[in-house]
């Protein structure tokens, strides 16, 4: 009798404590996530204790394909199932934005590993950043474009908030209307679709296990959100750089196909992604002799606004009657040895000397 | 017509399954117009080309310098003037239209235009021409005048109110094919077979004036171009000592900037659009009777599309 009670006390303990910890939040040994290449990196990160620093909005169907269309198209179909007015009459987002992956490794963002992979995928080569992975990031307009923008209202909320960036950009870039919540809300609902996830991290087999065994622990681990963050580009950094002097080329470069070939995509994916059957300007481009002559004889011109030295460095800023206007490329986006093979191949096609 | 609507859809057929494996020329010409006569270029989709066209008095009529003094080099006449819109419904396909002075009898003109390329030609040569189909209808919105017994055009316009076909003596229309190749980044060149109906006509002429049109562009830069424009009608009335009318020619230079096409140029034709200029030019360039003339055409985005990246 006496064993039957204890048995029987023994048994709801054990019923008692496997409730219990099936029940148990957060921490349990039963909560762990078995991550794969599709967990999305913001997950990963919030595990380890990191809040993602963007609005969080209710991503749904209709939300992201507004937010698809306003960024592609400039315009969508309100709540009230009226168009909307087209945000800007000169751009779209993606007129100077690509949204997908700009580097093989995002680890590594310098302008030649950007330019190898919009070689390789035919993507263009844009003045600003993607917006693949804009809401794994944690500034905006960053560097020199703090100081470029210093007096306009709202740069330094748009350097750490996500909304306010993308309202700046509409209004001073776009040259645009200022985008309503809704809108806004309706752009981070798309942009959540495009937020990095495992796969496109360079992580090692040793680094997955080690993350794999934090989140085992179900501990907050700033290791692990620094190994993750080592993967990408947190915030792109922005550098102006002065408009080179022209200076004649070494012959010898015209023999260094490398150059000329890297020189040959900048034009095509840079230059005519805009230029080409006048898309986005008046100023035409193509691939004629005269052309060519023409820009080559522009370069030469120290400080001529038609120079491809003038336009890449400065840009051309909106004013009034023409605020149509051209981005620059930061030292980030086109660094200054592209710059030049972007002149040799140039030169090479005016004087005949380049067979494509 | 059916059988005009066939050989359209055919040719249209023809250029899309080639053109898609192919990549186009593009610029052939810089503008929709060669000095006078049309070229193959259409306005892009969703583009409006705003255009504004002069031609002065004679230069120098005769040769005789108080001829030129008294008109100072025809820049004090006006021999004709074109305000004209052109819309790029496709990016093959424009309309038009347009308001003349008038160059000859024919005077406050009100043109309709409707172009339509239905070739383009490719960088492979799979398609080693550019077409043009251009159809125009010109309709003179003039006033009745007093009747005069010396200008039968003029007379029977105004005068028989009630004669059969009044109101379809003020209207004529143009019928152009255009066949146009860029051989090379700085000269294109085209020919034109052209119909010209007029459904009023002096006494010895025919209401159906059959010509060719012959024009070139030299590219000297990438902003600059020398035009040549030469018309060829098939009419005893322009050839031979007793002729009445002469060979419309034209040179000119074209200047392009971002967004606006200037065109300077002397011809001795006073119409500007071709129902007024072709079967009505009697000036001789050998009697100094050529004129200035100049066009300004701006292109206007109106539709805000971008295409996708």
């Amino acid at each position: 009798m006496r064993y039957r009670k204890i048995l029987l006390l023994a048994a709801s303990i054990a019923v008692f404590t496997t409730f219990a910890a099936m029940s148990y939040p957060e921490n349990s040994l039963k909560k762990s996530l078995n991550f794969d290449d599709d967990t999305p990196l913001s997950v990963l990160l919030e595990k380890f204790g990191e809040k993602p620093v963007y609005k969080q909005v209710q991503v749904t169907a209709d939300a992201v394909e507004q937010g698809r269309a306003l960024l592609r198209k400039g315009f969508t179909t309100a709540p009230n199932s009226k168009k909307t007015p087209r945000q800007s009459k000169f751009f779209v987002c993606t007129s100077c934005h690509n949204v997908q992956k700009e580097f093989d490794d995002l680890s590594i963002i310098h302008p030649e590993a950007r330019l190898d992979y919009a070689v390789k995928k035919g993507i263009p080569f844009l003045q600003a950043s993607t917006f693949y992975g804009i809401v794994n990031r944690t500034s905006f307009f960053n560097g020199d474009y703090q100081k470029k923008y210093e007096n306009s209202l709202g740069i330094k909320e748009a350097n750490k908030d996500l909304s306010a960036a993308i309202n700046f950009c509409a209004v001073n870039n776009a040259q645009g209307r200022r985008l309503k919540e809704w809108e806004i809300n309706s752009i981070l609902a798309y942009f959540q679709t495009l937020e990095l996830k495992v796969s496109d991290l360079k992580i090692s087999a040793d680094e997955k296990l080690q993350i794999q065994n934090v989140l085992n622990a179900g501990i907050n681990d700033k290791t692990a959100i620094d190994l993750l963050k080592s993967k990408y580009a947190v915030a792109m950094p922005a550098t102006f750089l002065k408009i080179p002097r022209f200076e004649i080329p070494d012959p010898s470069l015209y023999n260094d196909n490398k150059r000329l070939k890297d020189g040959k995509a900048i034009y095509e994916q840079a230059c005519l992604n805009c230029h080409f059957q006048k898309k986005y300007s008046f100023f035409g481009l193509d691939k004629e002799l005269l052309t060519f002559k023409a820009l080559e004889k522009a370069t030469r011109t120290e400080n001529y606004i038609f120079s491809p030295y003038f336009l890449v460095r400065e840009g051309l800023s909106p004013r009034m009657g023409h605020r149509f206007h051209m981005p620059l490329f930061t030292a980030e986006k086109m660094s200054p040895e592209q710059l030049e093979s972007l002149y040799l191949y140039i030169s090479a096609m005016a004087k005949k000397k380049y067979k494509e | 017509m059916k059988t005009l609507k066939l050989l359209t859809a055919l040719l249209s057929c023809i250029a899309l399954n080639i053109s898609a494996q192919s990549e186009k020329v593009y610029h052939t010409f810089t503008s929709t117009r060669i000095i006078n006569s049309q070229s193959t270029e259409t306005v892009k989709e969703g583009y409006m080309d705003i255009r504004i066209t002069h031609r002065f008095g004679d230069f120098m009529r005769d040769w005789k310098p108080e001829n030129s003094w008294g008109n100072l080099l025809g820049l004090e006449e006006a021999a004709d003037v074109m305000v004209g819109f052109e819309y790029g419904i496709k990016d093959n396909l424009t309309a038009g239209i347009s308001r003349t002075k008038g160059g000859a009898d024919m005077r406050q003109l009100m043109h309709g235009l409707l172009k339509y390329r239905p070739l383009t030609q490719t960088t492979d040569n799979a398609i080693p021409l550019s077409l043009a189909i251009v159809g125009t209808a010109s309709w003179a919105t003039m006033k009745r005048s007093n009747f005069d017994p010396f200008n039968p055009v003029l007379s029977s316009l105004s005068v028989c109110e009630t004669c059969a076909g009044y109101f379809a003596n003020r209207w004529r229309y143009a019928l152009e094919l255009h066949l146009a190749r860029k051989f090379s980044s700085r000269f294109s060149m085209q020919l034109s077979p052209m119909l010209i109906w007029r459904n009023l006509v002096r006494s010895g002429e025919q209401n159906a004036l059959f010509t060719a049109n012959a024009a070139a562009r030299i590219k000297l830069t990438k902003g600059m171009a020398l035009m040549l424009d030469a018309n060829l009608p098939f009419s005893s009335t322009f050839w031979g000592p007793n002729r009445r009318y002469e060979i419309p020619l034209g040179l000119g230079f074209e200047f392009e900037t971002a967004g606006h096409c200037f065109q300077i140029n002397f011809t001795n034709s006073k119409g500007i659009v071709g129902t007024d200029y072709i079967s009505d030019t009697n000036s001789d360039w050998l009697n100094g009777e050529f004129r200035l003339g100049f066009t300004i055409s701006r292109l206007v985005k109106l539709k805000k599309t971008f295409p996708e990246n």
